[in-house]
């Protein structure tokens, strides 16, 4: 079974390399400015087990990202970044507008196995 | 060269209930009972997992720098909102929906529509933290509906058999 602090570290790696991209995990910095991403993990969605052993496990990562500028070209970089990571499948969950913040806010679900 | 695996899928020990209910006559009332058993399942999790939401004390306001959970009266207000659909039929399915919908007036007086809260709340916002609970309502009821409608749909189609 693959190491989770692997998979972790992995997506990490990739989806910080956008260029330009202020990427957090688990929570913004308190100064954080939009534009900006935020990752967290998620418990287990499914597993494959053979043996009476776990040989897969899917873990669910949760991208939010805010932005103040309608057509931020941000969008369409993380959606090439996370089609292009091995052995994940991802969709875009939820749009949203905040009216209070005026901030746009956009989340996927991305699940590594 | 990436590796990518070819996934085969079998079921078996289909074929003789979708045969039987190929040929029962009542198909579409054994379908809806069937359907009418899974959104009892599934809307009694979500209730349960909607009584569980985490809340913050009204008045809190929240930001990017100190998150807050959903106040009391939002996470009333999706409990007393949540419904089940009328069924649907197209052609090839029979379907019903565990959702939201409706309006209700926020304290500043201004009107929110009922499903925008609830995905606010699940998905959370850059001021309020994340309560994945349709996920979590999925995730747990997947196979107990399966099992609750292969039990019905074997059930009503044994009934049938006999008439």
């Amino acid at each position: 079974m693959k190491s989770i602090n692997q998979l972790l570290s992995d997506f990490n790696s990739e989806f910080t390399e956008i260029d330009d991209l202020k990427v957090y995990h688990y929570e913004a910095e308190d100064q954080a400015v939009a534009p900006y991403a935020v990752w967290t993990e998620q418990a287990e969605d499914d597993a494959f087990h053979s043996d009476n052993k776990k040989d897969e496990q899917v873990i669910p990562i949760i991208i939010d990202f805010y932005t103040l500028s309608e057509f931020d070209s941000f969008i369409d970089e993380i959606q090439e970044c996370v089609n292009g990571i091995e052995n994940a499948s991802w969709k875009l969950s939820a749009i949203d507008y905040e009216d209070q913040t005026k901030l746009i806010h956009y989340q996927w679900e991305v699940n590594l196995v | 060269m990436s590796k990518r695996r070819l996934i085969s899928i079998e079921s078996r020990g289909y074929e003789e209930l979708y045969g039987a209910l190929r040929e029962a006559s009542n198909v579409e009332a054994i379908g809806s009972m069937a359907v009418f058993d899974a959104t009892g399942i599934v809307a009694d999790e979500m209730k349960k997992n909607l009584q569980s939401l985490k809340t913050t004390k009204d008045g809190h306001k929240g930001s990017n720098k100190s998150r807050r959970y959903c106040y009391q009266r939002d996470k009333d207000v999706l409990i007393e909102a949540m419904g089940i659909s009328p069924f649907g039929r197209t052609d090839d399915a029979i379907s019903a929906k565990v959702g939201f919908d409706g309006y209700f007036e926020m304290t500043n007086g201004e009107t929110m529509a009922i499903p925008k809260l609830a995905n606010c709340i699940n998905a959370g916002t850059s001021f309020m933290y994340s309560q994945p609970f349709i996920r979590k309502t999925v995730s747990s009821t997947r196979e107990k509906v399966k099992k609750a409608m292969d039990a019905r749909l074997e059930k009503e189609i044994k009934k049938s058999e006999k008439q």
